[in-house]
């Protein structure tokens, strides 16, 4: 099963995916400016002649040149942020990458204002994301999907793991256990089992959870440090008892094997999300208003959490996939897509590290999968 | 014929007593006439000395005598002092009405929009501190809400002491407001701690925390907010005051142009002086661009309080009544009684049911809501802040459906019941109304800042003119004297 999260490591295949798609995205941006060049992650969205891309084609007659190439945040940096910072287009409209890079580009002045004037659906974004201390009322970005990090278990072969403590020091699990590539999520649970505030996040005590990782690895009680795809083979086919997963994940794992279960750990889950957003001098802002403002409408909001189940950002996908009846009725009263308040409590999100300090925990994490 | 015969037979009259006049000399009649010419004589003779005096004052000035020329010396001295008044007079009205422009865009209106911003930005702490509490340990993303609108606080009271600047009185207030959020901060950290030991005490901690607030900190704030505003009311005021007195130089300037031009066409037999008529065109078009200028920093400035600070004040309040049912309901809740407040406040807020064409209306500029909000989203301008007040309305509305399930329970423990329940849902729609109006108290202060800044460009770029214009009219005037004098030499 393939997620957004199939994270191409090889830098060379990163980059040449990356200059396909350039390509692909500059020859619509020479046909005329109803056109919307979309950089958006892999398997994110609903696919096929019915799926969003195609419905909001016809519906609004804007072509979409969508790309979903996007398989690293640094690595989407590094391609563009010197183009944008000497002023120069970029070949796409619409970025979207983790909310962490786009407070980066935010803060380095490399994104533009949203269209607000044409966003009437701006009002359905869920008030959380209207808070964040680095783009307080959402000016800059509209977040497109919510992933939530937490404990996945193959009940067949374990009991219930509910906390990260259980994850990281029960006998039973040793050798069994795998944690996500995704550094702010591994770690962040790590800190949220430690008692850290992983809102505002202390360098020494990223760095200690980072050497402790390193000792469970030595010590073999984590057998490894998995991406996207191979944690979920692993879970599947029974290497891995006990994991860090993504919600989103799990939820689609759970239709071929109920056994499958996934938990907000008691001490926290984290939270973190993609964020759509405009590069600074992109000229097709109407054709991303309008795209924007059709993502934003509640039922096709649903339409795209029903095909992927990531938490939606957008208010009234609830009541829209409870109408749609069947599955996405069904869907609708899922705890891990709607969680509840005390669900809502257990959830953080990573912040209060400069980019330095980021980077450098990136580095050290990094280090850890090489090894 | 009198005055000559005296004047030419002054001589023999002195004779007659000698000869065969003498009878005549001393004719009792003829006496007086005697005294008479000599006394006219005399006086004559004083006219002469002091016109001989003041010729001999002059004559440094003049040359060596007061003729024409000299005359034309004395108009062109006197056509420079009229042009350096009138510079001196200008300067007098532009610099300072620069000045209180800069200083408005510098500092009071950011000051003005900080002031605000400290208002909804005390008040959020308040309501999710209250909301943190109701929903027990499900409140922690209220709690963490609490603590960034207490960081943002104490925040944006300091930017406002940096923009109080020298004003004791700002500074003073702003210095208690600072002291007054570490007090009510600490109140609330105590709160919650006592309520995540457990402690039954806890509620007391929270009541003491609102409590200080509503008594102590929000005053304080309104009376900062107050004072920002009357500040911003004299900087506006100073921004355009005098604009009178530049027509009035210009106009005396233009009389002294028109008095030396008569004189010059009568000594020439030249109808117009090419030079001072060119000097007086400069006065009046630069007077005339002037009072354009004035009346357009004016049309700036008024831009600034319609569509800046005035609507934020409006927002502010609607915000302020916002707070007061939030309020009302979480108190209710905690201490297990019905709001008597809340559902009376709602109404100031909109007096009326929002409808769904009312959003519309709020996008296209032509709301007709009442109530404090609806008087705040009426009549603005500019597609992107009717956007964000369209969503302001929607939020508002959303909040509303929920308060009002549960306004209209008429017994206690229901209530409580649904609000404790619902604390977290409530708190969360209400900060989406209250983070809206903000991005609109955003837009506000930014249009404030561009047409303060707009009428402050106008100003300093017309300076300019105002500057070089007297030099020139100065200098042309002075070239069309010089023509004249140069012809008697």
């Amino acid at each position: 099963m393939a997620t957004r999260r199939d994270m191409l490591r090889s830098f060379g295949l990163a980059a040449a995916a990356a200059a396909a798609s350039a390509c692909s995205a500059e020859q619509v941006a020479d046909s005329g400016v109803d056109r919307l060049r979309f950089l958006n992650w892999n398997d994110y969205i609903d696919e096929g002649p019915d799926g969003t891309v195609a419905r909001f084609e016809r519906s609004t007659g804007v072509k979409v040149a969508y790309a979903p190439e996007l398989n690293d945040n640094v690595e989407m940096y590094n391609r563009f942020a010197p183009d944008l910072r000497a002023g120069k287009r970029i070949p796409y409209d619409l970025l979207c990458p983790t909310f962490w890079m786009a407070e980066r580009m935010l803060a380095e002045d490399l994104l533009d204002p949203l269209p607000i004037a044409e966003l009437q659906n701006h009002a359905n974004l869920d008030v959380p994301f209207l808070q964040l201390p680095w783009d307080r009322g959402a000016r800059y970005q509209m977040p497109y999907q919510v992933v939530v990090a937490g404990i996945a278990y193959n009940e067949a072969l374990t009991g219930p793991v509910n906390s990260m403590g259980e994850l990281l020091t029960r006998s039973d699990l040793a050798g069994k256990v795998s944690v996500l590539s995704e550094m702010l999520d591994t770690v962040g649970l790590m800190l949220l089992a430690e008692g850290s505030d992983v809102t505002n996040v202390l360098v020494d005590d990223a760095q200690r959870s980072i050497a402790r990782l390193r000792d469970l690895l030595a010590s073999g009680h984590v057998a490894a440090i998995r991406d996207s795809e191979d944690y979920l083979a692993a879970l599947r086919d029974g290497t891995v008892h006990a994991c860090v997963a993504w919600a989103g994940d799990i939820i689609q794992m759970q239709r071929d094997d109920p056994s499958i279960k996934f938990v907000f750990p008691t001490e926290g889950a984290m939270r973190s999300f993609d964020t759509m957003v405009i590069p600074k001098g992109t000229p097709n802002r109407s054709a991303v208003a309008k795209w924007m403002n059709y993502l934003y409408d509640p039922s096709n909001a649903a339409r795209v959490t029903r095909s992927i189940q990531y938490i939606s950002p957008v208010l009234g996908v609830q009541v829209a996939l409870e109408r749609s009846g069947a599955d996405g009725a069904e869907l609708s009263n899922s705890p891990l897509l709607f969680p509840d308040a005390a669900a809502r409590a257990r959830m953080f999100t990573w912040g209060g590290t400069t980019a330095d300090e980021l980077d450098a925990l990136l580095d050290d994490f990094a280090a850890l999968q090489e090894g | 014929m009198t005055a000559v015969e005296i004047g030419t037979e002054t001589a023999t009259a002195v004779e007659r007593p000698i000869g065969a006049a003498a009878e005549t000399a001393a004719d009792p009649v003829s006496q007086p006439t005697v005294v008479t010419r000599q006394a006219a004589r005399e006086r004559r003779e004083r006219k002469h000395q002091q016109r001989r005096v003041v010729r001999r004052v002059f004559r440094p000035l003049v040359g060596s005598g007061w003729n024409t020329p000299r005359r034309l010396i004395v108009f062109a001295a006197g056509v420079v002092a009229a042009f350096l008044m009138l510079g001196g007079a200008w300067s007098s009205v532009v610099d300072p009405r620069i000045q209180a422009n800069r200083e408005l865009r510098d500092r009071t209106v950011p000051l003005v929009a900080t002031a605000e911003w400290l208002t909804s930005s005390v008040s959020e702490a308040d309501s999710a501190l209250t909301a943190a509490f109701l929903s027990g340990t499900a409140g922690r993303e209220e709690l963490q809400r609490y603590l960034d609108a207490i960081d943002r606080s104490a925040s944006l009271a300091s930017e406002a002491a940096r923009l109080a600047g020298n004003d004791t009185e700002l500074r003073s207030a702003v210095a208690e407001i600072n002291e007054q959020i570490g007090r009510f901060s600490g109140l609330g950290r105590a709160a919650t701690a006592r309520q995540a030991a457990g402690d039954p005490k806890s509620i007391d901690a929270l009541g003491e925390a609102s409590s200080y607030l509503r008594r102590r900190l929000s005053p304080s704030v309104n009376a900062f907010v107050k004072a920002a505003r009357q500040r911003l009311a004299l900087d506006r005021s100073d921004a355009l005051s005098a604009g009178g007195l530049v027509p009035v130089a210009s106009v005396v300037v233009v009389l002294i142009l028109l008095a030396v031009s008569a004189y010059v066409a009568r000594v020439s037999r030249r109808i117009l002086n090419p030079g001072l008529v060119a000097a007086g065109l400069i006065v009046v078009a630069t007077t005339v661009g002037a009072m354009f200028t004035f009346s357009a920093q004016e049309r700036d400035l008024n831009r600034a309080r319609d569509q800046g600070t005035e609507p934020s004040e409006r927002l502010s309040a609607a915000g302020t009544a916002a707070d007061d049912v939030q309020y009302a309901r979480n108190t209710s809740a905690i201490a297990g009684s019905l709001p008597d407040e809340s559902t009376g406040v709602l109404s100031k807020v909109i007096d009326r049911e929002i409808l769904p064409n009312d959003e519309l209306l709020v996008r296209r500029g032509e709301s007709r809501m009442g109530g404090l909000l609806g008087t705040a989203l009426d009549g603005l301008d500019g597609s992107e802040t009717r956007a964000v007040a369209s969503e302001t309305v929607r939020r508002w509305s959303r909040y509303v459906v929920l308060v009002s399930a549960t306004s209209r329970l008429a017994d206690t423990d229901q209530f409580t019941e649904r609000v404790r329940s619902n604390a977290v849902q409530e708190t969360v729609a209400f900060a989406g109304f209250t983070v809206t109006a903000d991005s609109l108290l955003d837009l506000h202060a930014a249009r404030a800042q561009t047409e303060t800044s707009s009428a402050l460009d106008r100003l300093e770029s017309y300076r300019q003119f105002m500057v070089a214009a007297p030099l020139i009219a100065m200098v042309l005037g002075l070239w069309g004297l010089q023509r004249r004098i140069g012809e008697y030499r």
